[in-house]
């Protein structure tokens, strides 16, 4: 894949379309710190980022922004046509819009693409266009942001993948896995073959009892050597695991700080936060009838509210004293019209007045009463009223005249509500107080949110900055560290002690499996027994090629490596490259002089070329397995080099047969002013990236980048 | 040479397989090649090589298992 042309339109600082053409051979872009050389890199990121639709609007162009008027929609796009197998482009863009309250919002995400069949132009899918034509796992091996990042096996997967994909590793699978699930040809053969001469050997009655022994000592040491085999395995995940989290928390270690910081600043914030929301108390509607705020906004109504119930007050008790006046003369009345007080009914009791009547004699007055006559049935009368009156009675309640109470309730909340004028002016007082004081709250309150916001938002870039580590891991990222070094170590001693111990245990068994072939000799399992034994070669013959296979592939990828390495540094000591296979399966980069010394801290610059040299040659062999080249891309790549280190480094790049796109601030002065000395020494497309002017330091809408060709 | 001629080369490069079944790697450039081989490792090896690359299916192991196994118990001897 070589790039033909990038267009940024409304991209940062990339105001308005700016449209680069690129040649396959080392491009430089120079400009200073805040120009936009890491922009355009991020740009760049941003349309091979496949996995995901990013509308962030902190990718607008705040200059854009600024000249938007409501509801007007611009677009934010980065375009990229590339050469690869024909010609192909891929744009990735999304909409914004300024709504009424200033608000940007982002809609219609798109990422097309096209390729080119014949005269025809077919539209595609952005992603997979360029996920076909520039595999994801390949990118990694081609964006390179700082000297700190050119170390590609810092990813413990790095190496595996580099051999899975350049290698022939992948088509040794279906022959030999050496697992036991005989999932490799090999493996499947020699289990079968072994299996059919074991029963070759039971079927032989001549030789059972040592067959049994022998068979039985095999069977043993093959679970050990299966057990050891799992072991070894879950071992070396381990040591992976390890290894990939130690080196990403030696990556975020300043992000491990920074974090700290925050969450240090964010604690103190909502601690203030709490203390200051504590002492608001905005329960105005309680307020409101319970410390009587409401009288503030109803004086005239509470005035006539206090009148009226004295007034009814007033009223009910005149009622009251007329309606007790009215009972005691009715009752006086009555006792008047009867003249005389009648007896109690008791008297005579009820047994006399029995006895007289069944007698028919009043023996109160002392006369006949026959029955019948008026005086037995005044006596059968009393006696009835008596029994009456021995009832219980029901009670006749007498109605009151104000049966409910409200009156009271509400002369109680009429004394309750014993304010005056001033009471109440004084309560208007309390009442913008209490507000004010509640406000200087809120707002101390709004203004500390806001620094948490902010908090917040940086910590999320952190984060998002260090993907694959959560927010536990990189806090506790010096406390992790040692124990994961321990762990790492521990399960790098464990696979040292596992090996051995495998290997011994293949020596016991070839030892035990030749003593059982031995017994074969001659018998009727004989071939049996060369059958197996020859599947039993195949298979290591198989397994060793695998073996080999990897070892050349490091060999190339070394031989390659040190090839750029000399031609990198000019008149200098640079020793030698060594790619070295560790116990995990990952791999280190390590410098070697030629008495296999290693060179344990070599200076950045050193450094940096060998990352560089291991990058060209990774780039080189997927060039020959791939058939198609992919540009490498790196910003600010030589910060540690010398002036004349850097100089030498870029006139080697540009005889590099490779498209190489380099953002740097070196070719420039102290002042800032481009070196044209060395500019002119250089044999390659140079762009100048800089700032337009006029700008206004304090405001970031007035921020521009111009690009402009200064060599071709 | 593709990868099949790549992978006999590597196979039978073993030294425990050559010196053991005694052949000369260097006649064997391609798969065909050792399939006419006198050799019956050479040509077991190559059998494995050729059938597995042109079907890697499980289904397959069996039949190509046999079919070496055949082979071999004709020729071992």
């Amino acid at each position: 894949m070589i790039i033909k042309e990038i267009t940024i339109e409304n991209f940062r600082s990339y105001y308005g379309i700016n449209t680069i053409k690129f040649n396959d051979g080392l491009m430089i872009f120079i400009g200073d710190n805040g120009d936009g050389k890491t922009t355009f890199f991020e740009a760049l990121e941003w349309l091979f980022d496949t996995s995901r639709q990013n509308m962030d609007s902190r990718l607008i162009s705040e200059k854009k922004i600024s000249e938007l008027i409501e509801f007007e929609s611009e677009i934010i796009s980065v375009s990229m046509t590339f050469e690869h197998d024909g010609e192909k482009i891929i744009e990735k863009s999304f909409a914004f819009t300024k709504s009424a309250n200033n608000e940007i919002k982002t809609s219609d995400f798109q990422f097309k693409g096209f390729e080119n069949e014949g005269s025809e132009r077919l539209p595609i899918q952005g992603g997979r266009l360029l996920d076909r034509c520039f595999e994801a796992a390949i990118r990694k091996y081609c964006l390179f942001k700082g000297e700190e990042n050119l170390n590609v096996f810092n990813n413990p997967d790095a190496l595996n993948y580099l051999i899975e994909t350049f290698s022939n590793i992948r088509q040794f699978e279906p022959y030999y896995t050496g697992e036991d699930n005989n999932q490799g040809f090999t493996d499947f053969a020699e289990y079968q073959s072994r299996k059919a001469f074991e029963k070759a050997m039971k079927s032989d009655k001549q030789n059972s009892q040592q067959e049994k022994e022998i068979s039985s000592k095999l069977d043993s040491l093959r679970r050990k050597q299966s057990d050891i085999k799992q072991r070894l395995r879950s071992n070396r995940e381990n040591a992976t695991n390890y290894s990939t989290k130690l080196n990403k928390i030696e990556n975020s270690k300043e992000a491990s700080e920074l974090l700290r910081d925050i969450n240090d600043r964010l604690k103190s914030f909502n601690d203030k936060k709490n203390q200051i929301e504590k002492h608001i108390n905005e329960d105005y509607s309680i307020n409101l009838l319970d410390d009587m705020w409401i009288l503030c906004g109803f004086s005239n109504v509470f005035e006539e509210f206090q009148q009226k119930v004295s007034t009814f007050s007033k009223t009910k008790r005149k009622l009251e004293r007329e309606e007790d006046k009215l009972k005691g003369k009715q009752e006086l009345a009555k006792e008047i019209a009867e003249g005389i007080i009648p007896l109690s009914p008791n008297v005579p009791d009820k047994i006399s007045m029995l006895e007289m009547i069944k007698d028919e004699f009043c023996k109160v007055c002392g006369r006949e009463a026959e029955e019948g006559s008026e005086a037995y049935k005044f006596m059968v009368n009393k006696l009835d009223d008596l029994i009456k009156s021995q009832q219980p009675i029901e009670k006749n309640e007498e109605k009151p005249l104000f049966p409910n109470n409200f009156l009271k309730e509400l002369e109680q909340k009429s004394n309750n509500l014993e304010y005056n004028q001033n009471e109440i002016n004084s309560l208007i007082n309390t009442i913008r107080d209490t507000i004010e004081f509640n406000e200087a709250r809120r707002s101390d309150a709004n203004k500390i949110q806001e620094s948490i916001e902010i908090e917040e938002e940086n910590k999320k870039k952190i984060l998002s900055q260090n993907d694959g580590l959560t927010e536990e891991q990189l806090q506790n990222a010096y406390e992790n560290i040692k124990n994961w070094w321990d762990y790492r170590s521990q399960a790098e001693k464990q696979v040292v002690l596992l090996e051995k111990e495998e290997n011994e245990i293949e020596k016991e068994l070839e030892k035990y499996q030749e003593q059982y072939n031995n017994l074969a000799k001659g018998s009727v399992a004989d071939t049996s027994r060369k059958i197996h034994s020859a599947l039993e070669k195949i298979k290591n013959a198989f397994k060793n090629a695998k073996d080999k296979n990897t070892l050349d592939f490091l060999k190339h990828l070394e031989d390659k490596a040190n090839q750029y390495l000399v031609r990198l540094n000019v008149d200098g000591f640079y020793g030698i490259i060594r790619i070295i296979k560790t116990p995990d399966g990952s791999a280190r980069i390590a410098l070697q002089d030629k008495n296999d010394t290693l060179i344990s801290s070599p200076n950045q610059a050193l450094k940096t070329t060998m990352f560089m040299s291991v990058l060209f040659a990774v780039s080189d062999l997927t060039a020959l397995k791939r058939e198609n080249d992919y540009p490498l891309l790196f910003d600010a790549p030589t910060s540690s080099f010398s002036p004349q280190k850097e100089s030498d480094f870029f006139n080697i790049i540009s005889d590099i047969n490779k498209q190489c796109i380099i953002f740097t601030k070196s070719f420039l002065t102290e002042s800032g002013v481009l070196d044209n000395k060395k500019i002119e020494a250089l044999n390659c497309t140079i762009y100048r990236i800089e700032k337009q002017r006029p700008f206004n330091n304090l405001d970031i809408s007035t921020i521009q980048t111009k690009l402009t060709l200064i060599k071709d | 040479m593709n990868n099949k001629d790549k992978m006999l080369q590597l196979v039978l490069s073993d030294d425990k397989l050559r010196s053991f079944y005694e052949y000369n790697v260097e006649e064997f450039t391609t798969v065909k090649i050792a399939l006419d081989s006198d050799n019956p490792i050479v040509v077991a090896v190559a059998k494995i090589i050729d059938s597995i690359a042109r079907n890697s299916d499980k289904v397959n192991f069996k039949e190509t298992y046999n079919e070496v196994i055949n082979y071999l118990n004709q020729n071992i001897l």
